[in-house]
């Protein structure tokens, strides 16, 4: 096989393993690709005549470059969601196990509410002084405690926010429906100290429950992946 | 559609070979992070030598190219260091060296190995006797 048709075809594998990569840093991309390059190279030098096939059976070998480059952006996406503090890279790093598995599932939905949670708590603060009479911690009727937004009403009175009712036992985020009594704001202007302690304590604990369920759930998917069958184009040779 | 299993050559259907066991596959996954290790134990390797010695004192082979997530992956633990080097091969080659963390991880890993399978010989003692006992029947 002429020399350059070697370098074509490597080249080929290489710019699909590139080209797949690009959701992580170029530098990080680059230093994949140019070691699988460098592999690559000292396998063809092993070779005295490297045919179409030996080059197809040494790209085989080293596996399909879209799965290998999903494979790292995976890793690569993983290990950062695990060290962030961004709501978002940190759900969606949870999310690539909510779609394959009840634990990833059931991790998904406790660190989106845990964050729903404080960013009700960040709105509290911040709507406070624009609806000062209609925000609060609100003692309503039949025992509900909220944190959020009081419609006013005394009859058939909704309550939105954090809302939990003793009796029955409710906790949800939104609201626990109309109920008709009087509604009592237990905080005055300790809101801000409240749902700021509050807030920061429920994003503190998504953040690390999240990071936590990344790195364990992603260590287990990793060392599930080591030997899976992986089907392979060998396309890239001819 | 052609398959490639733990790095084997590949085959037409017909050729196949027989693929592991999920047990198998269980069992060797497990070590492989420490093997890697212990490859790179006091030496300076390239992807292509540790995974030569991996095939060669070992029946833990995978597809080349994970070879490089692992070592990317022990690097990102700081378990692994590594440097390009251009040795005069005509391309430069990523060599890698443990770490002190790495060399402490794998001195628990080992110790933890040993004590862990000397009591699974124990376990599978009997039933390893048992066979040599019906062989020599």
């Amino acid at each position: 096989m002429p020399s350059d048709s070697v370098d074509e075809a490597i080249d080929r594998y290489l710019e699909t393993l590139r080209k797949h990569c690009a959701r992580i840093s170029p530098v990080e991309a680059d230093e994949f690709v140019g070691e699988i390059r460098s592999h690559i190279m000292d396998r063809i030098s092993a070779e005295d005549n490297p045919t179409a096939e030996t080059l197809d059976a040494i790209l085989q070998r080293v596996g399909d470059p879209k799965l290998l480059a999903a494979r790292l952006v995976a890793q690569t996406e993983m290990r950062r969601a695990a060290r962030s503090v961004s709501p978002w890279t940190i759900l969606r790093g949870i999310l690539r196990f909510a779609t394959k598995g009840v634990a990833g599932a059931v991790s998904f939905v406790i660190t989106a509410a845990a964050y729903g949670c404080a960013a009700v708590c960040a709105l509290v603060i911040v709507l406070k002084p624009v609806l000062p009479h209609r925000i609060g911690l609100w003692l309503g009727p039949a025992h509900t405690l909220t944190l959020g937004y009081w419609d006013g009403e005394i009859v058939n009175s909704q309550l939105y926010g954090i809302s939990m009712r003793y009796d029955p036992v409710n906790f949800v985020i939104g609201t626990l429906g109309p109920a008709s009594g009087p509604v009592r704001d237990l905080a005055g202007s300790h809101i801000y100290v409240i749902a700021a302690l509050t807030g920061g304590a429920f994003f503190a604990v998504a953040t690390l429950f999240g990071r936590w369920v990344i790195t364990k759930l992603s260590l287990r998917k990793f060392r599930g992946s080591l030997s899976t069958a992986t089907p392979v184009n060998p396309r890239y040779a001819r | 559609m052609l398959y490639m299993v733990f790095g084997t050559k590949t085959r037409s259907p017909d050729e196949r070979p027989e693929q592991p066991e999920p047990w198998e596959g269980q069992l060797r996954k497990g070590t492989l992070e420490m093997a890697i290790l212990a490859i790179l134990w006091k030496k300076r390797l390239y992807g292509l030598e540790v995974l030569r010695v991996l095939e060669s004192s070992s029946s833990l082979c995978i597809l080349e190219g994970t070879l490089y997530l692992i070592l990317n992956r022990l690097k990102a633990a700081s378990m692994v260091d590594s440097e390009w080097v251009d040795a005069g091969s005509g391309h430069p080659r990523k060599y890698y060296r443990l770490t002190p963390a790495g060399e402490e991880r794998l001195s628990k890993m080992a110790e933890f190995w040993s004590k862990f399978s000397a009591e699974l010989d124990e376990l599978i003692g009997p039933i390893s006797s048992r066979k040599e006992f019906t062989n020599a029947e």
